[in-house]
């Protein structure tokens, strides 16, 4: 999932429900709660979104998706970690970096700010993987559907709630990375329940509907021609000098990964 | 090595942690474990663990071994209780046996599980009310709603007095299973208010429980499926969706927290891809409705693996699954698809035939809607097969356009089934969409709900249940409070003034002593008197997660109570570190253990001798001083009395402890140690009978043949195993039913036996042979207090003569002859006087003829043959005929040759 603001690509984040997707606040370059994003999802469906609430100790972001009934998006399916599993992290922050894999060391409940961490080992040996933070960490298995296990951690930020360790790749546990937000607790979502709030539209109020000109058709072949579409905007937006060209690479990538993944998914 | 049932709870515990690394190595362990057990495994018996257990194994894919378990626990539970009287099982047990059998999915031995132990189900009141929420969820799921409805008012009886915020897991469990089984029946209007409650309900449980915990969000998933059936039902598309938004939440939820493949978790899952089915129907999205499919079909294969294929969950996940395949081939209309998919639900409907037979519900469904793809595959005019002959085949006539059409559930499907006139009833139970069903999807908090009991979690002081936080009961007496008055201790003072330190500055603080010291009620009353009312309690059990008072919120003060320190500190890995996190974040803890643990956990080092070392302790001596003897027997509870009498060598706190657990023991075990019973009876008798001190071992033996001691025929235990039995020490160590004496081979009845006995008596109640035998065996030297006996007997029996109780009469008469108390012939005269004919007993007159009280035995055993009792006609007759002899000799020796006559011909000279 993309997310842009004014027609300018932020980041990526992905979906936690049809209703909600989680980011890093580094990819909202500042939104605030109540700020308005596109959000664009694998197949290229344009959405409406809006910034719901900021875990700023997390460098967390969680938006608000404005559902259109008809569009379909893949949500990943959560899980926990547990030693032993393998794991990927399918975003990586440009395409000369290497896709991140390896196997989870031990997870510890409670660490630090209440949040879970999961110790990883890396396939690729240990090295700098900064730029990697706030990327979904995902359950790989032979022959499974990948499931959403937690979102990497700055190395900084790991070593603090792990004892000072350096050098420690490691993700929150996605549980508590949800825990962080109110939005997603269960007295939010029985008070959405009973009508005193709105769980499911962020935007109450709102004229609803896809944020673009069209709604996601169906088909494989129609979603490319959107991604096509929207990566054309991204080159524009370079080519208007609006932003710099080096530094849209890595989300043209993920944004590849992104359609490749739900591609996969799709034909699981 | 497994060897406890705690071991395998840490093994499974660990396989689960680390399923692909050493804990692995546990699975094959912990099946020989399981293998190795039989029903009449003493462990078993009552063990929690052992319900953790078969949890754990079914988490672990181990079905087989957790169903097998599950059935030795029920069978376990039926020996001791079906046929003892008086004897218990604790309800919060019971309710965890019975969420493990819903969680397997075996609904009928559940029921019978709960109907066996009715009778003898004991707790606190929300536990009680907790096993009639389970009963009457139990009773719904087997279609018999009638007793589901009478178990649903018990249970609000029992929490008539509670307020709405009181048991909060049992009142969301009923207001869940309240809801469903009006629907259908009531309007609109009603069921809002249903719904409601339940909202209420749910709403209460986040304040009291772990509102981040896996319960929390189960409740929360309850309610969104209701609020999502209800705006299927009325057609209100945005309350669809903002349900099912919260239902999304939810379940990733549960998903992050137990694992994706986690049983309970699938089956969210698969309500959620059910709701999200009917959504896409209402939005006419078929890309979304294909999703849903395929995301439903995945997840009623898992459940299949988790569960099983008869698995009421996986049964009613299946059956919305083919019925919603049916529907996404209307809508595209691929005949070859449609044909391939009618093969394969051909197979599945046979393999149903097979697993439930062809009359469930799931199998005709099944079949149908195969039928259905094949007249979808056959769209050119030339009919379908079995058209019209099935439900769903009939529901396809009826609404050809889509969406629109009205049949989607199980639910809907065992509805119609019912109503329908030629479709008889199957020979399964499971007739009433229970779990799963496409909308309701059953109260899917059910197994959480009635599993976990109801410790006072949150509870704020001046609510919670001292019993539930374990403090032990005192006999039940009418309708005395299960706890009597408190007694101030010496140390209450000191310990006050220290908890009111921990109250304002957090910290540890462990009061220790002796088993039964009465460590547990004496920190509680301190709690009681420093901490303001309205703190909030949070009592984990083992197990529990630690973590919880650092996660909750509300406002007010918390406290942490942790009733026995030491299996905390044991059975969960990481608890002293996270305990030492709470301390230091100054949040008051609370905690009892004896003696020998703090000493072996303080010296033993690492995080528990930190933990220990840092917290302030207060130690409870078992024995009463004087001074606490002296404020004891100011109280007027009984018990407090009894104690004080009774109590022997024991101290107080720990006779009112030993009550009802040795009067269950006693009267729980006759089939299996009926001569250790006699023994133990006896001795209580002997005591009631005015008898203080210890009883030689033989006169108890003897005593003992007045006591039945099985079925005539069966073999007896020794006196020495029925000795061992008696003798063992219960309850850690405390007492056995039977006490030895200052002098060897010497016994006495525990305190608290004798004083329970008495009071259910209304006199000493100790039969009247029995008290013959005692003024015998008194009378011999055989048993002492020869004075005390007496004494009891002239107080006890004058009064019941006068009232004209011939066994009275006899027993002065038997006093006055063996102690020279009062005159036994006049004893023995009233009593012949005041028998009647027809309760006229020969052996009486046979003994009366042998107290030379010859003509009251005479009068007695005419007035007894007269009353048709051969043995009475026998006996008089004997008696007569040995004064004919006496008599007739006595003339023939003075000459009378008629006398001669007779004497020579009845009884010749040899």
């Amino acid at each position: 999932m993309a997310i842009s603001r004014d027609g300018a690509l932020l980041g990526g984040g992905f979906f936690v429900t049809r209703y909600f997707a989680l980011t890093a606040t580094a990819c909202l370059s500042g939104a605030a709660p109540g700020d308005p994003v596109e959000l664009h999802t694998a197949m290229g469906s344009p959405l409406r979104g809006v910034v719901v609430e900021v875990a700023s100790g997390l460098g967390l972001a969680l938006v608000g998706v404005i559902p259109d009934a008809a569009v379909d998006y893949a949500i990943p399916q959560l899980d926990h970690a547990v030693k032993g599993d393998r794991w990927k992290a399918p975003y990586r922050p440009g395409p000369t970096k290497v896709l991140l894999s390896g196997t989870v060391d031990d997870v510890t409940e409670g660490a630090g700010n209440g949040v879970s961490v999961i110790e990883l080992t890396s396939d690729q040996g240990p090295g700098d993987y900064t730029p990697y933070a706030g990327g979904p960490v995902e359950r790989r298995a032979e022959g499974q559907r990948s499931m959403v296990m937690g979102m990497l951690l700055e190395p900084e930020f790991a070593g603090s709630l792990r004892d000072g360790a350096e050098e420690l790749l490691a993700a929150a546990a996605i549980d508590s990375v949800i825990e962080a937000f109110e939005g997603l607790a269960a007295e939010h979502l029985v008070r959405g329940l009973r009508g005193e709030t709105p769980p499911a539209d962020p935007l109450a109020g709102c004229a609803r509907g896809g944020a673009g000109e069209e709604v996601s058709p169906d088909g494989v072949a129609r979603a490319f021609d959107r991604a096509r579409r929207i990566l054309r905007g991204i080159n524009e937006l370079a080519d208007e000098g609006l932003v710099d060209p080096r530094d849209l690479v890595p989300y043209q990538i993920r944004m590849l990964d992104e359609i490749v993944g739900a591609a996969e998914d799709e034909s699981d | 090595m497994i060897e406890t049932f705690a071991d395998a709870v840490a093994c499974a515990e660990e396989a689960l942690r680390d399923p692909g690394g050493m804990g692995f190595a546990h699975v094959p362990t912990l099946v020989a474990f399981t293998e190795s057990l039989t029903a009449a495994d003493e462990r078993l018996h009552h063990s929690y663990d052992a319900v953790r257990l078969g949890r754990l194994l079914l988490e672990l894919g181990l079905r087989n071994e957790a169903q097998f378990l599950f059935r030795l626990l029920a069978v376990f539970r039926e020996q001791p209780w079906s046929a003892t009287p008086g004897a218990t099982v604790p309800a919060r047990w019971l309710n965890s046996l019975a969420a493990l059998g819903v969680s397997l999915g075996l609904l009928e031995e559940t029921h019978a599980v709960l109907s066996a132990a009715h009778a003898a189900v004991r707790g606190t009141l929300g536990e009680m009310a907790g096993t009639m929420a389970t009963r009457s969820a139990v009773a719904m799921g087997r279609g018999d709603h009638e007793s589901a409805r009478e178990y649903l008012a018990a249970a609000h009886r029992l929490l008539r007095t509670a307020t709405p915020d009181e048991y909060p897991g049992v009142q969301e469990l009923l207001a869940s299973v309240e809801l469903r089984l009006e629907r259908g029946d009531s309007g609109e209007a009603h069921a809002r208010v249903r719904r409601d409650a339940l909202a209420d309900s749910v709403e209460a449980l986040l304040v009291w429980e772990n509102a981040r915990g896996p319960r929390a969000f189960l409740a929360v998933a309850d309610l969104a499926l209701a609020q999502i059936e209800a705006a299927v039902e009325t057609s209100d598309g945005p309350r669809l969706e903002n349900a099912l938004s919260a239902m999304e939440v939810a379940s990733q939820r549960i998903s992050a927290l137990l694992g994706a493949d986690h049983p309970t978790a699938l089956g969210v899952q698969a309500d959620l891809a059910a709701a999200q089915i009917e959504e896409a129907r209402t939005v006419g999205s078929s890309a979304r409705l294909e999703r849903a499919v395929r995301s439903l079909e995945r997840v009623q294969g898992r459940l299949e693996a988790r569960l099983g294929p008869a698995h009421p969950r996986s049964v009613a996940a299946l059956t919305n699954l083919v019925t919603a395949q049916v529907d996404v081939l209307r809508a595209t209309g691929e005949r070859t698809e449609a044909s391939r998919v009618a093969e394969r639900l051909e197979e599945r409907a046979a393999d149903m035939d097979e697993l439930l037979g062809e009359s469930h519900p799931a199998t005709r469904v099944v079949r149908a809607s195969s039928a259905a793809c094949r007249k979808i595959s056959r769209e050119d005019g030339s009919g379908g097969a079995g058209r019209g002959d099935t439900l769903l085949l009939t529901r396809v006539e009826r609404e050809q356009a889509w969406p629109g059409g009205r049949y989607r559930s199980y639910r809907d499907a065992v509805r119609d089934m019912q109503d329908h006139a030629d479709m008889r009833r199957g020979d399964h139970d499971v007739l009433e969409p229970f779990v799963g069903d496409v909308i309701q999807g059953g109260p899917v908090s059910f197994t959480m709900s009635v599993g976990e009991g109801q410790p006072a979690t949150g509870l704020r002081i001046a609510q919670a249940d001292p019993l539930s936080l374990g403090v032990r009961p005192a006999p039940l007496l009418g309708e005395a409070d299960r706890l009597p008055p408190y007694v101030r201790r010496d140390r209450d003072a000191e310990l006050r003034r220290r908890m009111r330190g921990v109250a304002d500055r957090g910290g540890l603080i462990v009061v220790r002593g002796e088993p039964l010291a009465g460590k547990s009620r004496t920190a509680w009353e301190a709690v009681a008197r420093t901490f303001p009312a309205d703190t909030r309690v949070y009592a984990p059990a083992p197990g529990d997660d630690l973590r919880q008072p650092l996660r909750l919120r509300g406002p007010g003060r918390q406290l942490v109570w942790l009733d026995d320190l030491r299996s905390i500190l044991e059975e969960q890995d990481g608890s002293a570190e996270l305990l030492l996190r709470l301390v230091g974040s100054h949040v008051p803890v609370v905690g009892t253990m004896t003696d020998e643990a703090y000493v072996a956990m303080c010296s033993g080092g690492g995080a528990v001798a930190r933990l220990l070392q840092g917290a302030v302790g207060v130690r409870l001596a078992r024995g009463w001083t004087p001074a606490e003897l002296e404020r004891g027997e100011r109280q007027s509870d009984p018990r407090l009395k009894d104690a004080l009498m009774w109590r022997w060598t024991t101290g107080v706190a720990d006779f009112l402890a030993l009550g009802p657990v040795l009067w269950s023991e006693l009267h729980g075990v006759e089939l299996t140690h009926p001569r250790g019973r006699a023994l133990v009876f006896a001795a209580i008798d002997v005591a009631l009978c005015g008898v203080d001190e210890a009883v030689p071992l033989e006169a108890l033996v003897n005593l003992a043949d007045e006591y039945d001691q099985g079925p005539v025929g069966n073999r007896m235990e020794s006196v020495a195993a029925a000795l061992v039995w008696a003798r063992e020490p219960r309850l850690g160590g405390a007492s056995g039913l039977l006490l030895p004496g200052e002098t060897k081979g010497t016994w006495r009845a525990a305190g608290p036996l004798v004083a329970q006995t008495a009071r259910t008596r209304t006199t000493s109640g100790v039969p009247g042979p029995v008290w013959w035998r005692v003024l015998n065996g008194v009378g011999r030297g055989e048993i002492p207090g020869r004075e005390a006996v007496i004494g009891r007997a002239l107080a006890e029996f004058p009064p019941r003569a006068d009232t004209g109780d011939v066994e009275a009469m006899y027993i002065l008469a038997e006093i006055a002859e063996i102690f020279g108390e009062g005159e036994a012939g006049r004893w023995y005269q009233r009593a012949v006087a005041a028998s009647r004919s027809e309760t006229a007993s020969p052996s009486f007159g046979r003994l009366l003829a042998g107290r030379a009280a010859e003509p009251e035995a005479i009068r007695y055993l005419e007035m007894a043959a007269a009353a048709g009792r051969s043995p009475a006609a026998s006996e008089l007759g004997r008696l007569l005929l040995d004064h004919a002899r006496h008599w007739l000799r006595a003339a023939a020796k003075k000459g009378d040759a008629e006398a001669q006559e007779i004497v020579k011909k009845l009884w010749p000279e040899p």
